[in-house]
């Protein structure tokens, strides 16, 4: 075989790997995203919106000494086997990573583990592997941690995780994920609030200081114009966003209690 | 032809093993030299991955948010190849509140005095006249205490 034919043959192996390494995120999407790519000039690549984690979400509104753990709040894990496409896997990953950071921060060793063994497999049913470490989940159920212990395991989970959708341009569905965590840890809190601004009013200034938040995930939104599964919940975060202006304008009962109903109405089409 | 196949596949698994080095650099960056840094026995690392690979020259900024009354240290850190890196943090009108040029440090320990979204800014310097730029990875990496 001659000298060319060889380099030609070197040339197209190389050539399909490349593309092979490209693919993966693209094709783990894809089903009911087809016609729904995120286009590359979509992505920013000189600016990093770092949105908050789920985790991190769980901590900035529920680390208050007059909260307590409630399980009929969070996403009962028997939901995750309804999850069958992308959208709704990645979205629910955001949920239970929400709830297990929760779950966390009152030290409820048993439930943090149940969930985030139900991330495990969710993630890797969308390609997401060796996000969550066996000798992580090991260490919630066998040793006695504490929640800072505990949240620092989930975060570098979480960490694992958006590394290997960032490295593998996978941004669509960090997005969702991120989304989903942000919804539900709002859901625990407001649940939490009893619908109500002078329940604890802590946590009533928590929940307000998460407009920010929103302010950046609006920001994230902003060139998604040709996909609409972000489109439609870049809706859902428009509307609470206005619902943080009239609160912020306005801080009564019916203001909050409207917000309370709208984050509520938003997560439960998310969790079915 | 048996044995061309056979080099295929080995440049094939060659190349696949670099590909995935590569991508396990950041998080290696993050995990070692970031968290010792951070020092993560008094701080929690956030769980955002804050890492991408640049080159001599480039700058990224990331903009995120910070909660009143928390502690934060910010860090910057880059892969070892890299020169030292300058960094900043602004709010939205780009007021300077932290200038690494100025401390020569590589972390910014704070408390926000308010809730507010605040830019890092990013800048990798320009590699020397005649010299070929040098690229690795670039993390930011932010703590918080309670």
């Amino acid at each position: 075989m001659s000298r060319k034919l060889l380099s030609i043959l070197i040339l197209i192996s190389l050539s399909i790997i490349y593309m092979s390494s490209c693919k993966s995120g693209e094709d783990a999407d894809q089903d009911d995203l087809v016609g729904e790519t995120l286009d590359s000039v979509d992505i920013r690549e000189e600016i990093i919106i770092s949105m908050l984690a789920p985790s991190d979400m769980a901590v900035m509104l529920m680390d208050n000494p007059d909260l307590y753990f409630n399980k009929d709040i969070i996403n009962p894990t028997t939901n995750s086997d309804k999850y069958n496409t992308n959208v709704k896997i990645a979205l629910n990953i955001g949920i239970y990573t929400a709830d297990l950071s929760y779950a966390s921060l009152f030290e409820q060793e048993q439930i943090t583990y149940d969930y985030l063994d139900v991330v495990k497999g969710m993630s890797e049913e969308i390609g997401i592997t060796n996000s969550i470490e066996k000798r992580h989940l090991d260490m919630i159920k066998n040793s006695k941690l504490d929640k800072n212990e505990m949240i620092r395991i989930i975060n570098e989970s979480f960490m694992n995780t958006d590394a290997y959708l960032r490295e593998n341009n996978r941004q669509k569905i960090i997005t969702m994920i991120l989304i989903g965590g942000w919804v539900e840890a709002q859901y625990i809190a407001v649940s939490l609030s009893k619908n109500s601004p002078d329940t604890n009013k802590q946590l009533t200034e928590s929940i307000l200081a998460q407009k920010i938040s929103l302010e950046l995930m609006t920001l994230a939104l902003e060139n998604i114009q040709h996909d609409n599964t972000l489109l439609s919940l870049k809706k859902d975060i428009d509307k609470i966003y206005e619902a943080y202006i009239l609160m912020e304008d306005n801080l009564n009962e019916e203001n909050f209690e409207n917000f309370c109903n709208l984050i509520s109405e938003v997560r439960k089409n998310y969790i079915v | 032809m048996n044995s061309y196949l056979k080099y295929i596949f080995l440049i094939a698994f060659i190349s696949t093993f670099s590909f995935s080095k590569v991508n396990a650099q950041c998080i290696d960056l993050v995990k070692h030299k970031g968290f010792t840094y951070l020092d993560t026995s008094k701080y929690i690392p956030e769980a955002r991955f804050n890492a991408l690979p640049l080159r001599e020259g480039d700058d990224v900024d990331i903009y995120k948010s910070f909660f009143k009354g928390r502690n934060y240290r910010i860090v910057v850190v880059a892969a070892d190849n890299m020169p030292k890196l300058n960094f900043k943090v602004t709010n939205f009108q780009r007021q300077t509140l932290y200038d690494s040029k100025i401390t020569k440090m590589e972390s910014w320990d704070f408390v926000s005095d308010k809730n507010q979204n605040l830019i890092i800014s990013v800048e990798v310097p320009k590699a020397k006249k005649d010299e070929k730029p040098q690229s690795g990875c670039v993390a930011v990496i932010v703590g918080f205490s309670y």
